[in-house]
C-alpha cells in the first residue's frame, strides 16, 4: 500500500491528544485516541468596532484594519471633506480633503501616509456636481493630484498612491467602462471593463485588480458580474453568489472578501481567485459604506446606509477578523453534594480543595465542617463553636473563620483556625459581628463590615496577622451581608445592607484604606464571591426582587455578566479563583441546600476539526 | 412547541449536570427537586438519563409553591432578629 510519506515525502504525526499550540495551524495529525485525522482551521467573524466621529456614507477608504483611514462621503445631502484614521482601537480626525465630496474612488491598497482619492460628486444628487480631480494624502494634508481623464462618480479603485487604478462609475445617464491608471503623477487611459457599470467593489493592486458586482444603470440593476485586471486586460470571471452594488471589497485578486452590498446586505462572501463562498454575516445590514482592508482576513466597514428610515448615514463600525481559536463560554456544572448542607456557612479554599463549615439548617446553628476534594465532600472535625453568618479566609490546610452569630443569638467575636484537620481557637476580633465580609489568608485576613446585635450595618474593618486582629480604617459605607474577595492588601467588598436599605456599593481596600469603586449591576446581599481584586467573581445573592443565579466578573474596574448558575440562591460564601470557583450549599429554600456548583471561566482553544474523505 | 420541559429529578452531585449540558440546553433548578429544562433533544435526553419524572408546568409549579410555603412557615417561626439575617423565602413563578 502506498503511504503518505511515499507520496509527499513527509510523515503524519501520531498524537494521543490534540495539540494546543497555535503553531500547528496548517498541519495534519492522526489522533490515536479518537482514531481520526485532524487539523486546525481558521474562521472569520464580524464584531463591533469603535464608531466614527463623523457619520457618513459613500466615502473613500484605504489601509489595513489596524492602520486605515476613511475620507469624504456624504452626511445627508452634504458632501464631506473630513478624514479619519483608525489604529485598530480609535478614530482620529486629520486634515480635510480640499474638495469635499462623496461617491469617490480610492486607491484601496494605500496607507495612512500615502492615500489617493479621486472623482466623485460634491453634492447630492450627483448630477451635475461630478468632479474629476484627484487628491493625494501624505499623512498630514491633502494635495491636488492630476485629474481623471473621465470625470465620474461611484468609481471603483485599487492599488496605491503611486500605482493606482480607477474603473467604472457613472456620468450623467451613462455607465462607464473606462479604466485609468495613475503613476503618482498622471492618469493614463487603459483597457476598458467588459461590462460598463458603477458602484463596483474594487480592490487589489494596479497589476492584479478585482472588480466585483455593481449596478448597471438604465434597467440592468444590481449585478453579480466579476472581472479581474492583470495590468493589460479585464477578464470576466466567476460571478459573485449575490448580485449587489456599492459593496466594499477587501484583500487581493486571489484572496478577497466582499461585504455591505446593496440593498442593505449583511452577507459576506470570500473569493479565492477562482470561486466564491459564503463567510460569516455582518450584524447590521448596510450599503454605501466606507471600508478598507488589504487582506481578506482583516477588514473594516464604517458607516453607510442602515436601510430603515432614519438610518441613512450610520456612524457604526464592524470589524472582520480571522482566528484559529474558538472561545469556550464560561459555565457552571454540578459539584459534589454536601453531606449536610447549611445556609450562611463559610467556604474557603479552591475548587478542588475546599472547606465548608458552620451555618444553619432547620435544626439550628451548626458546627458541622466538611472538606471537598473536587469530587466529593468528607466529614471533617467540627468547629469549636457553632457559628452562623460568619466569614472566612485562607485555604483548606490553613483557613480561618471569624465572627458570626452563635446559637444563643447576638454576635460573637470568635476566631477559629483550621489546619486541614482540626479547628483551634484563635484570638478574638476586637468587635463581634455577624454577616461580616471576609477575605485573604490565615495569616493575612481581612474582616470588614458586618453587624453587631440589632442588625445595624457596621463600617469596622480589622486585619488579622495569624495571631491577632488590629483595627484598620473603616469602610466608607457601613453595612452587613456584603460579599468580600481578594487579599488583605487588595480586597473588594460588594453590596450589602446598610440597615435601611440594600445597596450596590463596591469598595476597594489597598491594605490601608477603603475607596469607592464601580457599583455592582444591582443591589446585592448574601452573595458569594471568589478570586482577586482584578480577576474576581460575584455570584448568587439576593438581587432585590429575589434570589438570583447570576454571575458577574470583575477586572478591578468594571463588572461583566457571565454564566448563570443552574440554581438560584445565596446565603453562602464562595471560594476559588476567578477562573475556577466553587459555590457550596446555601440557597434560599429548603430541599436543595446541599448542592454545589463549579464554575469554569471562559477560555480559548484551537479550532480543531476532524478530516473527512468528502 | 413549548420552550421548556418540566420534571423532577434528584441532584446526585458531581456530574449531575456538566459544563457541556449547560451549553447544550437551558437548565434551572427549583425547590422540590423541580428542574426546568430547555425543550430540545439534548435537554429531553438529559432529563430521561437522570431518571427524571416529567411534569406539566402546572404540576411543577404546585410542587415549587408547596416547598416555598413550607419554607415560609419555617421562616415565620424565627425571631425578628433572625428574620433579618435569614432572608424571607420569595415566591417563584416558573418560566
Amino acid at each position: 500500500m502506498t503511504t503518505y510519506k511515499e507520496i509527499s515525502g513527509k510523515q503524519i504525526k501520531k498524537l494521543s491528544s490534540d495539540p494546543t499550540s497555535s503553531e500547528v495551524e496548517g498541519q495534519i495529525w492522526f489522533n490515536t485516541t479518537d482514531g481520526v485525522f485532524k487539523t486546525v482551521t481558521s474562521f472569520g467573524a464580524w464584531s463591533s468596532g469603535t464608531a466614527l466621529n463623523q457619520i457618513r456614507r459613500k466615502g473613500g477608504g484605504t489601509g489595513t484594519l489596524t492602520s486605515g483611514m476613511v475620507f469624504g462621503g456624504l452626511d445627508a445631502a452634504t458632501a464631506l471633506g473630513q478624514t479619519e484614521q483608525y489604529n485598530g482601537t480609535s478614530w482620529t480626525e486629520v486634515a480635510d480633503l480640499n474638495t469635499a465630496r462623496g461617491k469617490l474612488g480610492s486607491a484601496t491598497a494605500g496607507s495612512q501616509t500615502a492615500a489617493l482619492g479621486f472623482g466623485g460628486s460634491t453634492a447630492e444628487p450627483s448630477n451635475p456636481a461630478i468632479v474629476n480631480n484627484s487628491e493625494e494624502f501624505n499623512g498630514s494634508s491633502w494635495a491636488e493630484g492630476d485629474n481623471l481623464n473621465t470625470a465620474r462618480y461611484v468609481i471603483a479603485g485599487a492599488g496605491t498612491q503611486t500605482a493606482g487604478l480607477g474603473f467604472g462609475g457613472y456620468t450623467t445617464g451613462t455607465n462607464r467602462n473606462e479604466s485609468e491608471e495613475y503613476n503618482g503623477t498622471s492618469w493614463t487611459e487603459g483597457v476598458n471593463l467588459n461590462t460598463a457599470r458603477g458602484n463596483i467593489a474594487g480592490g487589489g493592486t494596479q497589476g492584479a485588480a478585482l472588480g466585483a458586482t455593481g449596478f448597471i444603470d438604465g434597467g440592468g440593476g444590481n449585478t453579480a458580474i466579476t472581472e479581474e485586471y492583470n495590468g493589460t486586460s479585464w477578464t470576466t470571471v466567476t460571478v459573485c453568489p449575490t448580485a449587489q452594488a456599492s459593496a466594499i471589497l477587501a484583500g487581493t485578486q486571489t484572496s478577497a472578501i466582499i461585504f455591505a452590498g446593496s440593498p442593505n446586505l449583511t452577507t459576506t462572501f470570500g473569493y479565492d481567485g477562482t470561486n466564491w463562498s459564503a463567510r460569516p454575516s455582518m450584524a447590521t445590514g448596510r450599503d454605501f459604506s466606507s471600508g478598507f482592508g488589504t487582506v481578506a482576513t482583516a477588514a473594516l466597514c464604517a458607516g453607510g446606509n442602515g436601510g430603515t428610515p432614519g438610518d441613512e448615514g450610520l456612524g457604526t463600525v464592524e470589524e472582520f477578523t480571522t482566528s484559529i481559536n474558538v472561545i469556550n463560554a464560561a459555565s457552571w456544572a454540578s459539584g459534589g453534594n454536601l453531606i449536610a448542607g447549611q445556609r450562611n456557612g463559610v467556604t474557603f479554599g479552591i475548587q478542588t480543595s475546599a472547606v465548608f463549615a458552620g451555618g444553619h439548617n432547620p435544626g439550628g446553628i451548626s458546627n458541622n465542617s466538611e472538606t471537598y476534594n473536587g469530587t466529593s465532600w468528607s466529614e471533617g472535625n467540627n468547629l469549636g463553636s457553632p457559628a452562623d453568618n460568619a466569614a472566612s479566609a485562607g485555604v483548606e490546610t490553613a483557613g480561618v473563620a471569624f465572627g458570626g452569630s452563635p446559637p444563643a443569638g447576638g454576635a460573637n467575636n470568635d476566631t477559629q483556625e483550621y489546619n486541614g484537620t482540626d479547628w483551634t481557637e484563635g484570638n478574638n476580633l476586637n468587635t463581634g459581628r455577624y454577616a461580616i465580609g471576609g477575605s485573604g489568608t490565615q495569616t493575612a485576613a481581612l474582616a470588614a463590615g458586618g453587624s453587631p446585635p440589632g442588625n445595624t450595618g457596621s463600617n469596622l474593618s480589622e486585619e488579622y496577622n495569624g495571631t491577632s486582629w488590629t483595627e484598620g480604617n473603616n469602610l466608607g459605607t457601613a453595612r452587613y451581608k456584603t460579599t468580600q474577595f481578594g487579599i488583605q492588601t487588595a480586597a473588594v467588598a460588594a453590596g450589602g445592607d446598610t440597615g435601611p436599605a440594600n445597596v450596590n456599593n463596591v469598595e476597594h481596600y489597598d491594605g490601608t484604606s477603603w475607596t469607592s469603586a464601580t457599583v455592582y449591576p444591582s443591589t446585592l446581599t448574601f452573595a458569594a464571591s471568589a478570586g482577586t481584586q482584578t480577576d474576581g467573581l460575584v455570584f448568587l445573592g439576593d438581587l432585590g426582587p429575589g434570589y438570583g443565579a447570576t454571575t458577574n466578573t470583575y477586572d478591578g474596574t468594571s463588572w461583566a455578566a457571565s454564566a448563570t448558575l443552574a440554581n438560584a440562591g445565596g446565603n453562602t460564601e464562595g471560594c476559588g479563583t476567578g477562573a475556577l470557583a466553587l459555590a457550596a450549599s446555601g440557597g434560599p429554600q429548603s430541599g436543595r441546600t446541599n448542592g454545589a456548583e463549579e464554575f469554569t471561566g471562559a477560555s480559548t482553544s484551537l479550532n480543531v476539526k476532524t478530516l473527512t474523505s468528502s | 412547541m413549548a420552550l421548556f420541559i418540566y420534571g423532577t429529578a434528584t441532584n446526585t452531585g458531581k456530574g449531575f449536570f456538566t459544563h457541556k449540558d449547560r451549553q447544550n440546553f437551558y437548565l434551572s433548578g427549583q425547590p422540590a427537586n423541580v428542574w426546568v429544562v430547555g425543550n430540545n433533544e439534548k435537554g429531553a435526553l438529559w432529563l430521561a438519563e437522570k431518571n427524571g419524572v416529567e411534569k406539566t408546568k402546572t404540576e411543577a409549579q404546585a410542587l415549587v409553591t408547596a416547598e416555598i410555603t413550607a419554607a415560609q412557615a419555617e421562616w415565620d417561626a424565627l425571631s425578628d432578629e433572625q428574620k433579618v439575617i435569614r432572608n424571607r423565602p420569595t415566591d417563584i413563578t416558573l418560566p
